[in-house]
């Protein structure tokens, strides 16, 4: 079974593009368009990672991400918080700190870079090219 | 109304009691003169006891020498010897006394003064000493006086000019007093303790932190005798941002006699500080959104990620749309700061109103038409004419119908009207969108402001409506307001002068805006 990943954008071409490029990279990935959606995706398949994007219509990245850290069932989960804004977050002083966030990337991005950074996260010895990392899944 | 420089609850520098009186100089007349001479009081002490020797020794030689009628020729003799000498010494007195009191006989031969003579020069060298004396000290004193008057008014007149300046100024003596404040300073202490009727040094001590940044320079070295902070003060419950400069007063011997405090008001410049960081923030938001796809789906094209043709066709015309949105966007943020900058030429020509709103109106209409929203046109049956530049008033129509786009939900309705009313053309741009809040309306022609609630609906700089206004208000001698309730839509109307003008961009309006 393909290890779940779940990306939150509003911005439906960023979706389609990690999505596009993690199924490649043999992942399992659902998509969702605003925190809500995704907070009922993540309750209703529990992924391995969370991608999301920090500005978004009604609640926000860090407040999704809040949201999960006090959720018992997912209070561990991996996340990586994409974000058009930089340098202006950490300014935000204090926003961030205690959301134990596994890494931080800002758009523009690249997909090839993104998958590289989820298989550090996630602990996968493999090189991340997709044909390695298939073969490490059809042996599991 | 200036404050008076003389502070009631003030001491030193300025206080009015170390300033001299105006009248009352010393003047000659002050000497007392010398009394008549008064020879009774003078002469009978003399007198009184030589008679009654006299008189005595009258008595004595009859007795001893039984020869009275001798004794009393020599008694009589003597007497009227003293009283000759009594007389002379009585002109000699009135002659020294008249040439004390009168300066002008002082030259003159003292002899008449006869035994006074040695005691009357000693006297007038005394006088004239005295004299000279009292004299030199009344020219001093009416030199000071009129040095005080001058700097008086000089102190005056530095006094009403601060209260000029607009921002608040306090003066502070060497002992730490408020020994002065320009009417801003007044105003200002006023707003902080919400009454105008506590003494100035009592509110001066609610000032906490201008008093500190006054201890703190006071306490400095000479070569770094001046501070600027910034502070917050409360001024009727409003937080101010100030920035402070506090700089050591010195006198003439170098040492510190005083602070002077200068307080500026830089909410302005905090607000546009921030304006401008946020700008720079929703812009790069705003690029970067665009490039992020591109780069995504470049990557995934190069690395041959996508299998099927027909969608990495897609992929590529989706950047190929993004490349034009980025463009757009490039050109908006040039466009305005060209117009506002007074790059762009502008050329008014004589036109009618209604062209250039059906002119917008197409522009619009394909971006109504994905989402679905009915323009209705009341454009008015009469040529309205007007001297506009087509390309800018256009540009503004264009931005006003586009908002009116973005910020209704699918399915609604936008309405452009144009009207004649009394000398000018009126062009209403009408949706029944989401309207815009209250608390909002009064910074919505603001550069870069956008409305918190509403911009998340579509995507923006917060550029079109300040770029409408400057297009109307400066460039067109044209008007805009508008009128909006939240759900239930806004309403933007802007009046322009009617009629043309067939001087063209000669004209001096015309010119005005052309810089």
């Amino acid at each position: 079974m393909s290890p779940r990943i779940i990306v939150c954008d509003d911005e439906p071409h960023i979706v389609r593009a990690i999505s596009l490029k993690f199924a490649r990279a043999g992942f399992d990935v659902h998509g969702a368009a605003d925190a809500e959606s995704c907070w009922e995706l993540l309750k209703k398949h529990p992924p391995a990672l969370l991608i999301t994007d920090y500005t978004m219509p009604g609640q926000n990245g860090a407040q999704l991400v809040r949201r999960i850290r006090e959720d018992q069932a997912l209070a561990e989960l991996p996340v990586i918080l994409l974000t058009a804004r930089g340098f202006e977050l950490v300014e935000q002083s204090g926003e961030l700190d205690d959301l134990n966030l596994s890494a931080m990337v800002t758009k523009p991005f690249s997909p090839r870079e993104l998958v590289a950074k989820v298989y550090e996260i996630l602990g996968y010895e493999a090189e991340p090219s997709t044909a390695t990392f298939r073969d490490s899944f059809t042996s599991v | 109304m200036a404050t008076d420089i003389f502070d009631s609850s003030a001491s030193g520098a300025f206080d009015r009691s170390s300033l001299p009186p105006e009248t009352g100089a010393l003047t000659e007349s002050a000497i007392p003169p010398i009394p008549p001479a008064h020879s009774g009081t003078l002469l009978l002490p003399l007198c009184l006891p030589s008679i009654a020797f006299g008189m005595v020794a009258v008595v004595v030689g009859t007795w001893m020498f039984h020869a009275p009628s001798a004794s009393l020729l020599t008694f009589a003799g003597c007497l009227t010897g003293l009283l000759t000498t009594i007389a002379l010494f009585r002109r000699q007195e009135a002659a020294a006394i008249a040439v004390l009191n009168r300066p002008e006989m002082r030259g003159v031969n003292l002899d008449v003064t006869g035994v006074f003579r040695s005691l009357l020069g000693e006297l007038i060298h005394k006088t004239e000493l005295h004299e000279k004396q009292c004299h030199d000290l009344t020219e001093q004193r009416a030199r000071l006086e009129a040095r005080a008057h001058l700097l008086k008014n000089q102190v005056r007149r530095l006094a009403h000019t601060l209260d000029q300046v607009e921002q608040p100024v306090f003066l502070l003596d060497g002992g730490n007093t408020l020994i002065f404040r320009n009417s801003r300073a007044n105003s200002l202490l006023n707003a902080v303790t919400g009454t105008d009727q506590m003494p100035a040094a009592a509110a001066w001590e609610q000032l906490g932190s201008v008093k500190a940044l006054v201890d703190a320079v006071r306490n400095r070295s000479a070569a770094a005798d001046k501070r600027t902070d910034e502070l917050e003060l409360k001024c009727q419950g409003e937080l101010i941002t100030y920035r402070a400069e506090a700089a050591n007063l010195y006198d003439d011997e170098g040492r510190v006699a005083g602070v002077s405090v200068v307080l500026q008001d830089i909410r302005e410049q905090v607000q546009e500080t921030a304006k401008q960081a946020q700008f720079v923030s929703s812009v790069s938001h705003e690029l970067k959104t665009p490039l992020s796809s591109i780069r995504a789906y470049t990557e995934l094209l190069m690395d041959d990620d996508v299998d099927d043709p027909a969608e990495r066709l897609e992929l590529l015309k989706f950047i190929d749309e993004q490349v034009d949105r980025l463009t757009r966007l490039v050109n908006n943020l040039l466009n305005f700061s060209r117009v506002e900058s007074g790059v762009i030429k502008v050329q008014r020509e004589d036109t009618d109103v209604n062209r250039i709103a059906r002119k917008s109106m197409e522009v619009v209409a394909s971006a109504a038409r994905q989402k679905n929203i009915t323009f209705v046109d009341e454009l008015s049956d009469l040529y309205l004419p007007a001297h506009l530049d087509l390309d800018l008033f256009g540009q503004a129509l264009i931005n006003l119908v586009s908002n009116a786009v973005k910020y209704t939900p699918d399915g609604g309705e936008v309405r452009i009207r144009t009207r004649m009313q009394d000398t000018e053309a009126v062009i209403e741009v009408q949706d029944n969108g989401m309207g815009i809040p209250a608390d909002a309306m009064p910074r919505l022609f603001e550069r870069f402001y956008r409305v918190p609630q509403n911009s998340k609906a579509a995507a923006g700089t917060g550029l079109g409506l300040a770029l409408v206004k400057y297009i109307v208000t400066n460039i067109h001698d044209g008007s805009i307001s508008v009128t909006s309730q939240v759900d239930r839509g806004s309403t933007f109307s802007i009046r322009i002068p009617l009629g043309h003008r067939d001087r063209g961009s000669r004209n001096p309006s015309s010119q005005k805006s052309t810089r």
